[in-house]
């Protein structure tokens, strides 16, 4: 597999510099700018797999970067790096697009581990397991033992991701944004999707497979 | 902070209301005293109008001559007629009575058997002019005096009566009007020192409605000067954050390089301290608890397991079962990390701490143990408030901090503290008890 690209977004030139050699070092291939408008250009020149974007840019606002990369339609994964650890930050920042968000100070060695998982993640395709569970995401084909049936798109997507982020607590309007972007749906057919794809995981025979927590949302523990 | 409250209060309802009952007591014996007085005085100058009016009907109609059978008005057996002599004898009715005393003015006596009576004399002439004596009759007081005791009697009891109803009133009375006090106090015992709050007092603009109103701005103007804290807390924490995050890594990429240096190695420690300080201080400003975004279903074993590694010598015990929480793996590792800096900090050696992991039925418990010198009764109550060190050398922040985390998390934290052995306890609900199967759809 070919060296995955990271783009790193930092305005402080001592910490892009310890980032830039550490991913290098972990074996990424990396872009490192210090403004928004310098990222957008090398996003909108592609190839990127993972952008690593600071908050707080001289140029552009790291959320309104953020919000760019997605309006053009563009899912690459964005772990936000941020000094601000309030929560509102944080709403901001997961509803602008970010997968992650990483608030300073951290250890380089969780930065390293975030990116390596968000990567992993994105690229979360092919035959996804869980215990019994299986799930083509190419097909969209999910297999228990023996048996097995095809998902829709959407159904098969919702599934994907439980499978990919395991363990991870999808709060409803997480998998919204995620399945449907910027043009959120009515507002119960996250839960309807949800309640279709038990009953399919059901009359396979793991019905248990998606769990609710109580004023959360969905996870595949 | 006990200590100064026993012995035990005494109600102020109690006491109003038996303060108000006694002088309710007071004013109506006082007035129960007067009415007595004025009656029995009213009473005595009907008896003597009574006595002198009925000596002088007497002796009137003796000297008019026309003495009849019966001498005296009506049919009182109270009263007694006597007719004596110039000679101090009893002529009529009988002369071995003994003489009644002589009263020109209605007089009071008692006899010698103890009965009291008025008596009163009129001269006693004939229709000639000729003088023979005096005319006196006496009016038993027996009968009037005893119901004038009654009267008092009854008095007295009413007032005592009327005094025992006025305390239960002021009781009931005052025990309405000071619940809002008693409100206040319940609510000021459990109040959170982090966000001193009252509910909103919904009763009338009175004293204690006042009362109300100071106690609120008072803990605004708190809750003001702990908000600006806070920001101040984050603002240090902001402009620390960027170059540690460089100071940690920039140090850790040198241990890499140069393994067996130990200066490095400390000043690498140094610095993953303080990065973690910073977190704690952050954790601790506004609103960083407040929501978290990232839950995960995670195994607090693993998690426990590697934060111990920052602690070589921590002996580590993770028992078998489900221990898995939902919170943020970050948050998790940063509550075992505190517990084991607070007691390697105690001890002051590492290997004289011990780490467990043990699922209970509802929860997975933390617990950190240590050797070192327990904490004294003062401190162990206060010990996860903020900036109170249990012990030399702890910042007062890492416990508050656990605290926090833990109780966002609907978990609970406690101590338990004897010589030579305390163990900090820190417990998360359990997964399964997040789970909601009622939406689970089969």
């Amino acid at each position: 597999m070919s060296r995955r690209r990271v783009l790193l977004v930092e305005d402080d030139q001592r910490l892009r510099a310890l980032i830039e050699r550490e991913l290098v070092g972990a074996g990424y291939h990396v872009d490192a700018v210090a403004t928004g408008g310098d990222a957008l250009t090398r996003v909108v020149d592609g190839d990127v797999d993972l952008v690593l974007l600071d908050l707080n840019l001289p140029d552009v606002d790291g959320m309104e970067v953020a919000e760019r990369i997605r309006r053009d339609g563009n899912d690459v994964p964005i772990v936000m790096v941020t000094a601000r650890g309030d929560v509102d930050s944080r709403v901001d920042g997961l509803y602008a697009g970010a997968s992650d968000y990483l608030v300073k100070p951290f250890e380089v060695s969780e930065l390293l581990a975030r990116v390596h998982v968000r990567l992993r993640e994105h690229g979360a395709t092919g035959v996804l397991t869980c215990g019994e569970v299986t799930l083509d995401t190419a097909t969209g084909c999910v297999r228990v033992g023996e048996r097995s049936l095809h998902l829709a798109p959407r159904e098969a997507e919702l599934l994907r991701l439980l499978l990919a982020y395991r363990g991870k607590v999808f709060a409803v309007t997480d998998l919204e944004r995620r399945l449907y972007g910027a043009a959120p749906p009515a507002s119960n057919t996250v839960e309807v999707y949800v309640s279709q794809v038990r009953r399919r995981l059901a009359s396979l025979g793991a019905p248990d497979l998606i769990v609710t927590i109580r004023g959360r949302g969905y996870v595949v523990p | 902070m006990s200590g100064r409250r026993r012995p035990r209060r005494r109600s102020l309802e109690a006491r109003l209301s038996v303060a108000l009952g006694a002088i309710a007591l007071v004013v109506l014996v006082l007035a129960a005293v007067a009415v007595d007085a004025l009656f029995g005085r009213l009473q005595q100058r009907q008896l003597e109008a009574l006595v002198g009016s009925e000596a002088e009907r007497v002796a009137g109609l003796v000297r008019s001559g026309t003495l009849g059978e019966r001498l005296l008005a009506g049919d009182q057996a109270a009263l007694r007629l006597q007719f004596v002599g110039e000679d101090g004898v009893v002529r009529l009715p009988d002369p071995s009575e003994a003489v009644l005393p002589f009263a020109a003015l209605p007089t009071r006596l008692v006899a010698d058997d103890g009965v009291p009576y008025l008596v009163a004399a009129r001269p006693w002439a004939l229709p000639s002019g000729a003088l023979l004596g005096s005319v006196r009759v006496a009016l038993d007081l027996r009968e009037a005096e005893s119901s004038r005791a009654r009267l008092r009697t009854s008095l007295m009891l009413v007032g005592v009566a009327a005094a025992l109803a006025s305390t239960l009133l002021a009781l009931i009375v005052l025990r309405r009007s000071l619940a809002p006090l008693r409100g206040f106090a319940q609510q000021a015992s459990s109040l959170d020192p982090a966000e001193p709050r009252l509910a909103p007092y919904r009763g009338p603009d009175d004293e204690v409605g006042t009362l109300a109103d100071a106690l609120e701005r008072a803990l605004a103007a708190i809750r003001a000067r702990q908000r600006a804290e806070r920001d101040a807390l984050a603002e240090i924490a902001h402009e620390f954050a960027g170059p540690l995050t460089v100071v940690a890594g920039e140090l850790r990429a040198l241990v890499r390089q140069r393994p067996d240096d130990e200066r490095l190695q400390t000043a690498r420690a140094a610095a993953a301290e303080l990065l973690h300080a910073a977190r704690d201080l952050r954790t601790l400003a506004r609103g960083e608890l407040d929501r978290t975004l990232e839950l995960e279903v995670i195994d607090v074993g693993p998690v426990a397991r590697s934060v111990a590694r920052e602690y070589p010598g921590v002996a580590v015990h993770v028992e078998a079962g489900d221990r898995r929480v939902v919170a943020e793996p970050e948050r998790v590792r940063q509550v075992v990390r505190n517990l084991l800096r607070n007691a390697v900090q105690a001890c002051g050696d590492a290997t004289r701490v011990s780490l467990a992991v043990v699922p209970t039925a509802d929860a997975v418990r933390i617990d950190v143990r240590d050797d070192g010198p327990g904490l004294s009764p003062e401190t162990i109550g206060r010990v996860f408030e903020r900036y109170v060190s249990g012990r030399a050398g702890g910042s007062g922040i890492g416990l508050a901090v656990v605290r926090r985390v833990v109780e966002s998390y609907g978990g609970q934290v406690s101590v338990r503290s004897t010589q030579g052995s305390t163990v900090f306890t820190a417990t998360f609900p359990a997964f399964h008890t997040h789970v909601d199967h009622g939406a689970g759809g089969h």
